[in-house]
């Protein structure tokens, strides 16, 4: 163990198997792309060029706020148990 | 994201795309979301805590921090905009890096055929150390770092950064500031009718060219220390139709015969200048200002007007985001600098000038009549409600 608290050593474990993950993901992507680029359901350089129309832009943006709320929820406990204690103060 | 729209805009992949969104996303998670945690945080369990302890509140923004500082939340708040930071950045490279080489030949080509305004480099330049010397905001490089010749990097770095940081809230052209200001100008002051504008710092032009929207017959000129960005600047100006003439020059030590303009205005620019710096610019400002002129300064509004939580969110900045002048400038009393430039106090102006964008033309309009006040938490910060603060003095 290396920080001052060994916690940070395994959360930096945690974080790099994560990205391990996040990786395979990305290779199995590219090759489901390369699958469907051989069948012909998909040109090379298609998903690259991709331009979401306004209505899926708006939609995804909507989809994104969600996720990060989601992610960051843990800390908004502090902040919801604060304003319970405001009002009844 | 809002991304700039003009030849100049860099081709990003699926993923780059998709990245500079989640960042925007994040930055707009912590300025909106979290900021108004923190505020409720300090409000219910760090200021009462504080009043117990030291039978008073808090006198100013430091004593807020000093209670803060080992607060969870704040510590989140923090590292999770730092990280922010850093990702705005980080976000822009890769795509830049592929498309360096193209973004020097395109600016080229618009500088070759270019009708509109100019471009005017100086020879021997030297940057200021206060630039040259430092990574403000994290920017790597910072304005005037350059690859090699004719290099228009860091514009396109700051263009599309500034697009990624803002989440929007600047406008599609990063000019919400510009075109609230100038429009607010041209309807307040319609006896000002300026014929020369003058902005200092302009960086990539994009709150310049507002000035040449408002008013179409002036003629509009912009300065800067950074090579980069006024090449980038100029190109940026061609691909969307603005003359504006880019000049390379140190806002102390202006290259322009007295009294010449109209209208001297900065956004954003006083608070990466160094305190005894300022001075000096203001008085240049007076000096090149016509008898009548306005000298308007857009920045984020002094300590002495705000609440200690308000002045200790502001000064988050030259904390923890590489401003080392923004606090000390922040410090100083704007009625005193317009003074002492040389300014009338009777003629001292500051306005709080609500964002075009944020509210719409028709609020926005609204507000040319009556002027808001300036003690808001909302003050020219990227959160719900956007006002631009300014002040200034007429000649
Ligand atoms: C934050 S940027 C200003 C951005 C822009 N005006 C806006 O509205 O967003 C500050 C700019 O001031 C420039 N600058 C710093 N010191 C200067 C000086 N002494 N004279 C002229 N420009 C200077 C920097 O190169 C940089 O482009």
């Amino acid at each position: 163990m290396f920080f001052d608290d060994t916690a940070i050593d395994k959360v930096f474990n945690m974080v790099v198997t994560l990205a391990g993950e996040v990786w395979i993901l990305r290779e199995r992507l590219a090759a489901m792309e390369a699958v469907q680029v051989s069948s012909g359901s998909l040109k090379k350089g298609q998903i690259d060029a991709h331009e979401f129309d306004a209505a899926d832009e708006a939609a995804l943006a909507g989809q994104r706020k969600e996720f990060i709320d989601n992610l960051f929820r843990i800390l908004e406990e502090q902040v919801e148990q604060a304003r319970q204690r405001a009002r009844k103060a | 994201m809002l991304e700039p729209t003009h030849s100049l805009k860099l081709r990003k992949t699926r993923d780059e795309k998709a990245r500079m969104n989640f960042v925007s996303g994040i930055r707009a998670h912590v300025l909106n979301d979290m900021a108004n945690g923190m505020r409720a945080v300090w409000e219910a369990d760090v200021e009462p805590e504080f009043r117990r302890k030291r039978r008073r509140g808090p006198k100013d923004g430091p004593e807020v921090h000093g209670a803060m500082k080992s607060n969870e939340y704040f510590k989140f708040y923090s590292t999770l905009r730092v990280t922010a930071q850093d990702l705005v950045w980080q976000s822009v490279f890769p795509p830049l890096d592929r498309e360096r080489d193209r973004l020097k030949t395109d600016a080229l080509e618009l500088r070759r055929r270019s009708k509109l305004g100019s471009l005017t480099l100086a020879e021997n330049f030297e940057v200021p150390r206060y630039v040259s010397a430092i990574d403000v905001h994290l920017m790597a490089g910072n304005y005037d770092g350059e690859y090699d010749s004719d290099d228009v990097t860091a514009g396109s770095l700051y263009d599309n950064g500034l697009a990624v940081f803002s989440f929007g809230l600047m406008g599609k052209n990063l000019d919400d500031i510009g075109q609230s200001i100038a429009g607010f100008v041209r309807r307040k002051f319609p006896q000002l009718a300026p014929k020369k504008i003058l902005d200092l710092g302009c960086t990539i032009g994009h709150n310049t060219g507002s000035w040449k929207d408002a008013f179409p017959n002036a003629e509009v000129h912009g300065i800067d220390v950074a090579a980069p960005c006024l090449r980038y600047a100029h190109a940026r100006a061609q691909a969307q139709g603005r003359a504006v003439h880019f000049h390379q020059m140190n806002a102390e030590y202006l290259d322009f015969p007295d009294a010449s303009f109209d209208v001297v205005f900065s956004s954003m620019f006083l608070h990466e200048i160094p305190k005894k710096s300022i001075p000096r610019i203001l008085a240049e400002a007076h000096r090149v200002l016509k008898p009548g002129g306005l000298m308007l300064h857009m920045e984020l509004p002094p300590n002495s007007q705000l609440s200690p939580y308000d002045a200790f969110y502001l000064d988050w900045d030259s904390t923890y985001n590489n401003e080392p002048f923004y606090k000390p400038f922040r410090d100083l009393k704007p009625e005193k600098l317009c003074r002492d430039a040389g300014f009338d106090p009777k003629k001292y102006v500051q306005f709080v000038i609500p964002s075009i964008g944020w509210y719409g033309e028709k609020v926005w309009a609204g507000a040319v009549a009556q002027q808001g006040e300036v003690d808001s938490d909302k003050t020219g910060r990227l959160t719900d409600g956007v006002m631009w603060y300014s002040f200034g003095a007429f000649k």
